[in-house]
């Protein structure tokens, strides 16, 4: 019952906050605060009740083939996890800075949690794609809603090109339903095999394809840096924290379930992809003066090195996938909260323009270069930590390449992370006056010291245990479908 | 997945060489204290505390027992070093930890690969498929012959302790690590390897006019020594290797950190702009530098001596004379780059006057205590291996039997005799001018042109046309399909 | 030639015709018209999958044989949330006139490289 509701309690907060702000205006300021909490532990222990035990609810009461089924199992849970993390992170920085003011943010933002968790828990594919697109559209609107050209355009663009690929998904449902007239996933996952090679591929094809849009993965990723860096500070953390990874859980899931003994090729696109991903956002990022454009290339070569794992199709690789998603959306909602907040404070995003920020704001490049320590990945920091595991994944399952682009790309990412902070570093002209950050100062911290912690939890079996069982419990279809299919 | 768990290896090579790290890091520390003016005390406390960390997380990646964690706390004493250069020259510091970097990575890559097939990445040979992962990774690190190109421009760069440190102990544990390859099929590609860089970093020292670049190529031709002795595979070899790393470590140490306190005298490191009386002005300094100078060539009773006649024997040994006189030839080239060196450095007297710029005597020897006191530490070490040769062969559980016979002492006697006569007779053609040298680092800056055509090229597909984005979309759609068709 | 076959070569027809239009066409509103033209045509494959020869509408009370009622679900579905995808496009679209005074895709390029 819990399950349901995390995606009911958001929901209802979206549609509670406009009636609030005509009755009660009052309220508002205490009552979004509130919400936001309830969200954030309803979603939790959500995670907590499927960790322990596969919790399921059925719709309606109608068994799995007939109705949609909620399923939080050990995959579930931990993205549920990180959804919640990383929304409430986001959900503290966009409070900290706007407060009540724009109600209208704040109820697409409940909506876009109550859809991903939407995403996160539905074990019905057609249930899956109008989550997945009530929060596309929840994103579209949080990209565009400063009203600013940039946003503007870059909403479009994610628009057009989201729009697109939820076609692509939506045809490959529509296969699937014409092929085998059952939408359930642990349904789909037995009668799959039966059907002719042909329809699989195309299947395989309109699917990956369309999750790859969504994903932001290399050769279509074009959205990805407009809209990331062009949305307000605390919607880039979002975005480039959990959103990217509720589409890579889809991926997942769906590859998992569909594809992992039916058509092992996908998973080999999976590595392409990834490995593409990774060498086309470094060498990109490379290039970038604007710094959140940089971060958002670097979120895409991140994004590979998750799809990199994903495409191991092994437990290794799936918990390695994982680790690495928690990490960065650890780092990235760190640094594109610190970077977000220094370019509104200096009213510059362009690199060379914050020249000796270190000597004016002290903390904020602190906490910035552990951020970055640990997205390149040095020694004892979650980055590091989670990147050996991927390595070590692909190499299991064969990919030398893969890993060699891994290592390529920590070396390129090192280097134009150390010219951001050279630049940082540099003596340069005192800026306007401080406007005191306390509040994204604390989430950028706490960030960065989670990247600290999470370097520790590979050394602790007790820990790493937790980690570890998520991929087993990913590449064990069979214990899914059990569960599913046990009314 | 299997946690990280730390095993330990404590045997007599990692043991001696962990000594000689320790040694390194009190004499270059109780250098460090005069190397920064007392009115900035920040920097010299960092200068004073930065060896020991390296030293620490030296000793770790010594005392290391599986390839893994030998790469980690490689790549954390890299990242240290990083910050010993940083000071000085932000460019400098980039290089060097990007190529360090990539060094350690590739390492791990070949850890990882050997996890995945054996189980285990233990400290030891690697199977022969993974050689060339390993011998490269290392080779970044010990600059084996191709991969040297970051050694002259980091070495010369760096402030004085460091660079001391980089050619003292940095490289070495590159060394270390190759000790631990050394089986068949490596064996026979460092012996390749070692006599050419004897032969090229001779060659390129004797052209140099940067007292420090002269230095680094030094190191280059030392490592080819020990390259070559960990070539042989014998046990005898390994010994002869380990003896001549603990004494390159000392006396390129001790000239490093000679040469650097006349550099900060002189405020330049050109050769041609030193002299005058340089040897009166500094006697105690130019004393120390008589002892590194005699050890490098190999006089008997210093270090080098011995190191070079167990190197000879294990040569001879195995019947390797060719490369016994490729060795010798190499010492008469290092004996005739360090008459150069002294002449011109210190006592040259030229026709026209001509003065360094920022010509300091005041940074005399007298009131500098504790750099002479650190440079007497490294002076005495070098001349007590030389008269008790056994010393650290025997601890190593080695009886090599007496290192002052006739033959040996001719042998080193030789070269030296030879080198110097042919300086006497050179003496004109090795002026330092202001000529250029090519090196391979030139080439890369060439290089570093083509590399930056890539993000360029990758930068045109980006071109903020939706259309275009969607046929990137239409044709990744399609490649899709085609490739899960095909299979 | 069955309705069946017809629909679904008519419904792949009018997914390429979409993403042509997408990529052919410099006009935005000629961009969300082929975004409406694929939208159009997926559910075009949807509600074909659920006929059955013969069959009936599914209305209680059901006399003979009915077609498959939950392709028509989801087709609703799917509807709402394209129109709503629409909406949202050409509310984009407007703005951008607002800004840009002009609609011509290639010229909206500000954000690149």
């Amino acid at each position: 019952m819990i399950s349901l509701l995390t995606v009911l309690i958001p929901l209802t907060w979206a549609f509670l906050i406009p009636l609030i702000h005509i009755f009660r205006k009052t309220w508002l300021k205490r009552a979004i605060l509130l919400f936001g909490i309830a969200v954030f532990f309803v979603t939790i222990s959500a995670a907590i009740s499927g960790w322990k035990q596969s919790a399921l609810s059925f719709l309606g009461g109608w068994p799995a083939e007939l109705g949609i089924v909620l399923i939080v199992d050990k995959l579930s849970a931990a993205f549920l996890f990180l959804s919640a993390i990383g929304g409430g992170a986001a959900f503290l920085a966009s409070y900290g800075r706007l407060k009540e003011g724009p109600w209208r943010y704040y109820v697409i933002f409940f909506l876009l949690q109550a859809s991903m968790n939407g995403v996160l828990i539905t074990g019905d594919i057609f249930n899956l794609y109008v989550f997945y697109e009530v929060f596309s559209l929840a994103a579209y609107l949080l990209v565009a809603f400063t009203i600013s050209w940039q946003a503007i355009e870059a909403g479009l663009k994610y628009l057009v090109l989201g729009t697109i690929g939820a076609f692509f998904i939506l045809l490959g449902i529509a296969y699937i339903f014409m092929a085998t007239g059952s939408l359930n996933m642990a349904v789909l996952s037995l009668v799959l095999p039966h059907i002719p090679n042909e329809a699989l591929t195309v299947i395989a094809a309109s699917l990956l394809i369309g999750l790859f849009i969504k994903i932001g993965a290399f050769p279509v990723h074009f959205w990805l840096p407009d809209a990331h860096s062009s949305a307000q500070t605390a919607v880039s953390a979002l975005l480039s924290g959990v959103v990217v990874k509720v589409s890579i859980y889809t991926l997942l899931r769906l590859s998992l379930l569909l594809f992992l003994e039916t058509k092992p090729a996908v998973f080999t696109v999976i590595t392409v992809v990834g490995t593409l991903s990774v060498l086309g956002g470094h060498l990109m990022a490379l290039r970038q003066e604007d710094i959140k454009r940089l971060l958002a290339y670097s979120t895409v070569a991140q994004i590979g090195y998750v799809l990199i794992g994903v495409g191991t199709g092994m437990a290794a690789g799936i918990s390695a996938a994982f680790f690495h998603a928690i990490n960065h959306m650890f780092m990235k909602v760190g640094l594109f909260i610190a970077a977000g907040h220094i370019a509104e404070d200096m009213k510059t995003r362009n690199i060379y323009d914050l020249r000796g920020l270190y000597h004016h704001r002290r903390w904020f490049v602190i906490v910035f270069s552990l951020l970055t320590a640990a997205i390149v990945g040095i020694h004892p920091l979650g980055g590091f930590m989670s990147k050996w595991y991927l390595m070590l994944a692909a190499t299991k399952a064969g990919n030398v390449i893969p890993a060699l682009a891994l290592a390529f790309g920590t070396v390129i990412s090192a280097f134009y992370y150390m010219r951001v902070l050279s630049f940082f570093y540099s003596s340069g002209d005192p800026p306007p006056r401080q406007t005191y950050p306390y509040w994204n100062l604390a989430i950028a911290g706490a960030c960065a010291l989670c990247c600290v912690f999470l370097g520790i939890v590979p050394l602790v079996p007790s820990l790493w245990k937790l980690v570890s069982d998520i991929g087993l419990n990913a590449v064990d279809t069979a214990e899914y479908i059990s569960t599913m299919l046990s009314k | 997945m299997e946690i990280l768990k730390f095993s330990f290896v404590f045997d007599k090579l990692s043991l001696s060489m962990a000594m000689l790290a320790l040694f390194m890091a009190i004499s270059i520390s109780i250098f460090s204290l005069d190397y920064v003016e007392k009115k900035q005390a920040k920097e010299r406390r960092f200068f004073v505390l930065s060896p020991w960390m390296f030293c620490v997380f030296s000793c770790m990646a010594l005392f290391s027992g599986d390839w893994f964690f030998f790469g980690v706390f490689l790549e954390m004493s890299s990242i240290m070093l990083f910050f010993m250069i940083l000071p000085l020259n932000f460019r400098t510091a980039l290089y060097y930890l990007l190529t360090q970097l990539s060094g350690s990575l590739l390492v791990f890559v070949g850890a990882a690969i050997m996890i995945a097939e054996r189980g285990s990445a233990a400290m030891g040979p690697v199977p022969p498929h993974l050689l060339w992962l390993f011998l490269s990774g290392l080779g970044i690190k010990t600059a084996l012959l191709g991969l040297h190109f970051w050694l002259p421009k980091v070495h010369s760069e760096a402030p004085t302790p460091t660079s001391a440190l980089l050619s003292g102990f940095s490289v070495k544990l590159g060394i270390y690590g190759l000790i631990r390859l050394a089986s068949l099929p490596a064996t026979d590609v460092l012996m390749v390897l070692g006599p050419s860089m004897a032969l090229y970093g001779i060659i390129q020292a004797i052209s140099q006019h940067d007292a420090k670049r002269l230095l680094a190529y030094h190191t280059i031709s030392q490592l080819g020594y020990i390259v070559t002795a960990i070539g042989t595979g014998t046990a005898l070899g390994i010994v002869a290797g380990v003896y001549h790393t603990v004494a390159h470590a000392l006396f390129k140490g001790l000239l490093f950190l000679c040469i650097g306190s006349i550099e900060k005298a002189y405020g330049t490191r050109d050769l041609s702009l030193w002299g005058h009386g340089t040897a009166r002005a500094f006697p105690v300094t130019f004393a120390f530098f008589l002892v590194g100078a005699l050890a490098i060539s190999g006089f008997p009773g210093m270090s080098g001596f011995a190191s070079k006649a167990m190197i000879k024997a294990s040569l001879k040994e195995n019947s390797f004379y060719t490369v016994v006189w490729i060795l010798q030839a190499a010492n008469v080239g290092t004996v005739l780059s360090f008459c150069k060196l002294s002449y011109y450095g210190f006592f040259f007297k030229g026709d026209v006057v001509r003065k360094a710029p920022h010509y300091n005597p005041l940074l005399s020897y007298k009131k500098r205590i504790f750099q002479n006191t650190g440079m007497a530490l490294l002076a005495f070490m070098t001349i007590f291996l030389g008269i008790c040769p056994q010393l650290l062969p025997n601890f190593m559980g080695m009886n090599f039997g007496n290192f002052f016979e006739t033959e040996a002492l001719l042998s080193a006697i030789i070269p030296i005799f030879t080198g110097g006569i042919l300086f006497i007779v050179f003496k004109k053609t090795l002026t330092p001018g202001k000529h250029k040298i090519y090196d391979l680092d030139f080439l890369l800056i060439k290089l570093y042109g083509i590399l930056t055509l890539c993000p360029t090229i990758v930068a045109k597909i980006h071109t903020g046309k939706l259309r275009q984005y969607t046929i990137h979309v239409i044709i990744a759609a399609l490649v899709i399909f085609f490739f899960l068709a095909r299979t | 030639m069955t309705i069946i076959t017809l629909s679904h070569g008519t419904a792949i027809i009018l997914f390429c015709i979409g993403l042509y239009t997408i990529i052919s066409k410099r006009n935005l509103f000629k961009t969300v018209i082929g975004l409406s033209l694929m939208e159009s045509s997926v559910l075009l494959l949807i509600v074909a999958a659920g006929f059955v020869q013969g069959g009936r509408p599914p209305i209680l009370p059901i006399e003979g044989i009915a077609v498959n009622p939950l392709p028509h679900a989801f087709t609703l579905t799917a509807i709402v949330i394209g129109a709503s995808d629409l909406a949202l496009a050409l509310a984009f679209v407007i703005k951008l006139h607002q800004r840009y005074k002009t609609v011509d895709l290639d010229k909206i390029r500000g954000l690149r490289g």
